[in-house]
């Protein structure tokens, strides 16, 4: 393995939750009087690990962990409260297949947007174009307006473009399955191609059993804190026991007898 | 990170974008720019011209210039104050640059307003007023003028987020502006005290009186070479504060959307 190209260290989030209703009468009144507009979050604590060129890591933790946090702070959309965050490569994430998808472009269109928010440039996806519109199966509707599309064919259109990312270190937060059972398999079968290139990938999923198989190290967040970092089998088990073991103790709470 | 290359073609096809899904997706869209302000300038003509004629020259073409540059400003600041809710999904979920989208999201407004003012040029060319600095200095004037706009809205677009209620409080303002700017009555016909303040607390003033001067070649009182000035004083530091805002709280303010 060779050095590390993201080395995260000791890295805080804090995020400011507004109590009530933010007007400019309010925002005044609490910085003229220190009135308690807003209470902090803390969304990530103390969180460090590094990361080696090719590595596989599934990032995993209960809602509210902090995982999509995390993400975003290593994609640069968040700024880290304290703490820092070093990459010497080209981060590029995938929270969400729509971003940039306008329903009233034409399909044709929406591959131009979808592939400039993904950083290929106009003469790049022209060159890729065939293939995008073969991977996605939506040949015959290039011109109609992508409001039409069905929810499974709008997940194909996306998911086609995104791959088409040049990136050597991709993230991925909860989008690994998509569209029908007969494009899930193209998709499975890219992202078995994906855990087999030199790219450094870091997914958050709740599919368990394909972290386990694919991503030979698991961080796993809880509350914030970076609970495990290791091998998957051991920490993805372990995972899932505290879940269980969780899940009974707020039954238990709940329960009146 | 995006390159500056793959910043440059999101802008490109941002813009592309936008235009197409406004009214300007076919080339006759254009059309429906010089038609609200034909309709403008046809009715102050023949209906106003007549009474207003005697004390303001070229009133209709005056009318019209102020009318389309108040507009534009107004439409633009609106725009901005919306832009960062309307655009919550993207800037949340991709590493697009913010100000990328933002200026996309100018594109339609700024070419809807330069189809316009030169509508205002093609009227005063056919009155035999439009001198060749008139011209020149209308061209120069716009980017000032833009840069106005998009320094007000920056900053209020920024408070927005923290005060929700900034949108409806401009709302309010802009209505207010159609009256403290000097559009249907010219500088000498108001007392003194409020010349003063119309023209040095209402930003938007010098440029009104500018490009009515510039257009009509200088048949506007009140106008003189400190007025444009003025003007590029105004745009300069509007542009300053409000850029240096939102780069200043830019990623802060994506958090708390």
């Amino acid at each position: 393995m060779s050095a590390p190209v993201l080395e995260v260290k000791n890295l805080c989030k804090n995020f400011h939750i507004y109590q009530q209703q933010k007007t400019l009468f309010r925002l005044g009144k609490s910085f003229l009087k220190g009135f308690p507009f807003k209470r902090n979050l803390l969304a990530l604590n103390d969180v460090s690990f590094s990361v080696k060129a090719g590595e596989k890591i599934a990032l995993i933790g209960r809602n509210g962990a902090g995982k999509t946090t995390l993400l975003r702070i290593l994609s640069g959309i968040y700024q880290p409260t304290s703490g820092s965050v070093r990459s010497t490569a080209d981060i590029q994430t995938l929270f969400n297949f729509g971003v940039g998808f306008n329903p009233y472009l034409s399909v044709l269109d929406n591959i131009y947007v979808l592939g400039a928010f993904q950083g290929l440039l106009v003469s790049e996806v022209k060159a890729v174009l065939e293939e995008i519109v073969e991977f996605s199966e939506l040949g015959d509707f290039l011109y109609m307006q992508a409001k039409d599309l069905s929810s499974g064919q709008k997940q194909k259109l996306l998911f086609s473009v995104f791959i088409k990312n040049k990136s050597d270190f991709l993230l991925f937060d909860e989008s690994i399955s998509v569209a029908d059972q007969a494009f899930q398999i193209k998709s499975q079968n890219w992202f078995k191609q994906m855990m087999s290139s030199s790219k450094t990938l870091i997914l958050s999923s709740h599919s368990h059993a394909f972290l386990k198989e694919h991503c030979p190290r698991t961080l796993w967040l809880e509350k914030g804190v970076l609970r495990a970092d290791g091998p998957s089998a051991g920490i993805i088990k372990d995972y899932s026991d505290f879940c269980i073991a969780e899940e009974a103790r707020g039954a238990g709470i709940k329960s009146p007898g | 990170m995006m390159t500056f290359t793959q910043k440059k073609n999101l802008l490109a096809v941002l813009c592309r974008q936008h235009l197409r899904t406004s009214d300007y997706r076919s080339a006759a869209g254009a059309l429906w720019s010089f038609a609200g302000p034909m309709l403008v300038f046809s009715v102050t003509y023949f209906i106003f011209v007549d009474r207003f004629g005697k004390q303001i020259p070229y009133f209709a073409l005056t009318l019209l210039t102020g009318i389309i540059a108040l507009s534009f400003f107004s439409n633009s600041v609106s725009y901005l104050i919306r832009f960062f809710r309307s655009n919550r999904d993207t800037l949340v979920n991709s590493q697009a640059p913010g100000e990328i989208l933002l200026l996309a999201h100018l594109f339609v407004p700024l070419l809807k307003f330069i189809t316009e003012i030169s509508l205002c040029l093609i009227v005063a060319f056919f009155l035999g007023i439009l001198s060749p600095a008139g011209f020149l200095g209308t061209l120069t004037l716009i980017p000032f003028f833009v840069l106005l706009a998009l320094g007000v809205g920056l900053y209020l677009a920024v408070l927005g987020t923290l005060a929700g209620d900034i949108e409806e409080i401009w709302m309010v303002v802009a209505h207010t502006l159609i009256f403290i700017t000097p559009i249907f009555y010219q500088m000498p016909m108001i007392s003194p005290w409020a010349r003063f303040l119309i023209l040095y607390l209402n930003p938007v003033t010098p440029f009104i009186l500018s490009f009515q001067a510039l257009i009509t070649s200088q048949q506007v009182p009140a106008f003189h070479e400190g007025t444009l000035f003025q003007a590029a004083a105004y745009a300069a530091a509007a542009f300053l504060i409000g850029w240096t805002t939102y780069k200043k709280m830019g990623k802060q303010v994506v958090e708390v959307l």
